[in-house]
């Protein structure tokens, strides 16, 4: 019995040994003393620069619901963003969470942004003729995304070429224009 | 003594190797966390540092800086960017970061903290950046160093098991090494305690101590021989001087015995008791003297290869014929019915009539007499109807003089208290042995093992 016993008590030593870790997790994370961080990470600025510091803004970019319609979604990105920072986060299309909800975008993925430029509160943007190879209400689509993202930091139409090209949009009434405002695509939004 | 020694080689180097082991484990366990976790954190400081060279050189681009990072130091880097979490693979920031980190970090103290969950171990190194308005995470696997903890520990167990191993061996080998002198001191002894007085201690070259026990030993033994045999030669002597005049005591008495009707009523009641008394005297010295020639050795022995059952028959026959006594039964069994042993004649008859002569004074007469096999012996039990011998007598019996319970209780026939002693020297001399059991039947059962020459077909 007592043999038993004992041979209880060894294969239960072996089962814990084998179960429980060998490092043990922490109760509590453990704070380093801010002498110890070394490259000044902890410096409120930019290390050999004139005290420089960067701040993130959050703002919308433009993709296509399931229905066909505009929708916004937040990008955070550099402040204060330029022409091209939107963009950029509007060519990267929508995230893989929001194509799980039907988000997508009319912009073709080879569309390249050659130039983009402020002139006033029109955006001059000059990309590659990808978009001439869109049907109609496809470029009316993907023009309103461009139009709609650079609004949100402050423009309110854009001016288009395609490889220096001018680029004509034939709005859905038949009416054609060149620089085209947030007023024409409303619809879309 | 060496079942101690073994076991205290074997638990020293037990503990020995368990606290070695413990010590050695634990010590490098620490070593390896604390390298490891150094090594981490380090790295964790160069990632965060190139973090926030990106964001401030080329902000869009953090996405594949951080894929490079991951790819090439193997951990998982997240970042919480003006409050947005961001990842090279989209993982829930939440289950590899505590919240107690996250508020230590939010306060601007760079943190370590050790996790568990269902993925493994992690170390998870916090660190705020305030110029880039980021907190950087990166989570480093664990799991190979516990792994090769695992290997560490079962490596120092399996060296702690043959350690005590190793030294349970060497303790065997010492312990025998160590009792190996007493074994043989214990079998001599026992050898000399039987009767054989020319056995000594080899001298062995195994250490002074062991020398003078061998010594000192061998000199206590020819000492006692010298005793014995000084003994032995008094009553020899004693015997022989008593021999004649007891024949002529004898010879008066036979002569008176042959006037008896001559003599005064009283007078023949003296010459009985005379008579008795003579022939209980002249019995004694005879036994005396055979003791002493036994014990001097000079005792003489014609063997010869006899058939045991017409052997004992004929023993039989020829006691009870001498002693008066009824015959009792001879059983013997079919598988010795025609073994041989090999015996001195005179000497089988007097173990057969001293023990006939002890059950009939002490035991009611002996009831049968049995030859059984047992392995390579003739076993010849004699059964008397007595009440038996209590097992705290059953060794004295053999002794000499010694008369037990039944022969002080029972007012039993006197005899001369060395009959048994002789049946034990007569025994040992045909290399047999002799010892006292119960009967089956109630009574006391003397049982001689004698060596067959000729194993029963």
């Amino acid at each position: 019995m007592r043999r038993l016993a004992r041979l209880a008590v060894v294969a239960l030593a072996a089962a814990s040994l084998g179960g429980c870790t060998l490092v043990s997790a922490s109760s509590a994370p453990t704070v380093v003393n801010s002498a110890n961080v070394p490259l000044e990470l902890l410096s409120p600025t930019i290390p050999f620069t004139l005290d420089q510091q960067v701040h993130f803004v959050i703002r919308d970019v433009y993709l296509v619901n399931a229905r066909g319609t505009l929708v916004a979604v937040g990008r955070l990105m550099p402040s204060p963003p330029d022409l091209n920072d939107v963009l950029h986060y509007l060519l990267s299309g929508p995230t893989p969470t929001e194509q799980g909800f039907g988000i997508t975008s009319a912009i073709p993925a080879t569309l390249a942004v050659n130039l983009a430029t402020p002139d006033g509160r029109v955006a001059k943007i000059d990309v590659s003729s990808v978009l001439r190879q869109l049907s109609p209400l496809e470029q009316r689509v993907a023009v309103a995304q461009l139009l709609y993202t650079v609004s949100s930091i402050g423009f309110h139409a854009v001016a288009i070429t395609t490889n220096q090209s001018p680029f004509t949009l034939v709005l859905a009434s038949g009416r054609r224009v060149r620089v085209v405002t947030t007023a024409d695509l409303a619809y879309l939004k | 003594m060496r079942l101690r020694l073994v076991l205290i080689f074997g638990l020293g180097t037990f503990v020995m190797s368990f606290l070695l082991g413990t010590l050695t484990f634990f010590g490098v366990r620490d070593v390896l966390i604390t390298q490891q976790q150094h090594t981490d954190l380090q790295q964790s400081y160069v990632n965060a540092a190139l973090v926030r060279n990106t964001l401030y050189t080329a902000p869009l681009t953090i996405t594949s800086v951080l894929s490079s990072i991951e790819q090439s130091a193997g951990s998982t880097v997240i970042l919480d960017i003006h409050g947005q979490w961001q990842t090279a693979n989209s993982q829930r920031p939440d289950a590899l970061v505590s919240t107690a980190a996250l508020a230590e970090v939010t306060k601007g103290h760079v943190t370590t903290e050790t996790r568990m969950d269902a993925t493994g171990l992690h170390f998870v190194v916090g660190i705020p950046m305030p110029a880039v308005e980021t907190r950087v995470f990166e989570v480093w696997q664990l799991n190979d160093l516990e792994h090769n903890l695992r290997v560490l520990l079962f490596i120092i167990a399996a060296a702690a098991l043959f350690t005590t191993v190793s030294g349970a061996a060497v303790g065997t080998w010492v312990s025998r090494r160590a009792v190996r002198p007493l074994v043989v001191v214990s079998d001599t002894a026992a050898r000399i305690a039987g009767g054989d007085f020319a056995t000594r201690l080899p001298t062995t070259h195994a250490g002074s101590e062991v020398e003078q026990l061998t010594e000192s030993f061998n000199a206590m033994v020819e000492q006692l021989v010298s005793r014995l045999e000084h003994d032995a030669r008094f009553a020899s002597d004693v015997s022989h001087e008593l021999r004649s005049p007891l024949t002529t005591l004898a010879m008066s008495a036979s002569i008176l015995e042959q006037h008896r009707e001559e003599l005064a009523p009283a007078a023949q009641q003296s010459l009985t008791l005379l008579s008795a008394e003579i022939g209980l005297f002249q019995g004694l010295v005879d036994d005396l003297i055979e003791l002493s020639r036994s014990d001097a050795g000079a005792s003489s022995l014609t063997l010869e290869v006899l058939p045991l059952a017409e052997l004992t028959r004929q023993a039989l026959r020829s006691v009870t014929r001498r002693l008066g006594v009824d015959e009792p039964q001879l059983v013997v069994a079919p598988e010795v019915s025609n073994a041989r042993v090999l015996v001195d004649r005179r000497r089988f008859e007097r173990i057969i009539a001293n023990l006939i002569d002890n059950a009939q004074r002490y035991a009611g007469g002996a009831r049968a007499l049995r030859l059984v096999a047992h392995g390579a012996f003739a076993q010849l039990n004699v059964d008397d109807a007595g009440p038996g011998i209590p097992e705290d007598e059953r060794d004295q019996v053999f002794e000499r003089f010694y008369r037990g319970r039944a022969a002080h209780d029972r007012g039993a026939v006197r005899g001369t208290g060395l009959g048994l002693a002789l049946v034990r020297e007569h025994v040992r001399s045909l290399d047999g042995e002799i010892r006292v059991l119960s009967s089956p039947e109630g009574g006391a059962r003397f049982q001689i093992d004698l060596p067959l020459v000729e194993f029963p077909s």
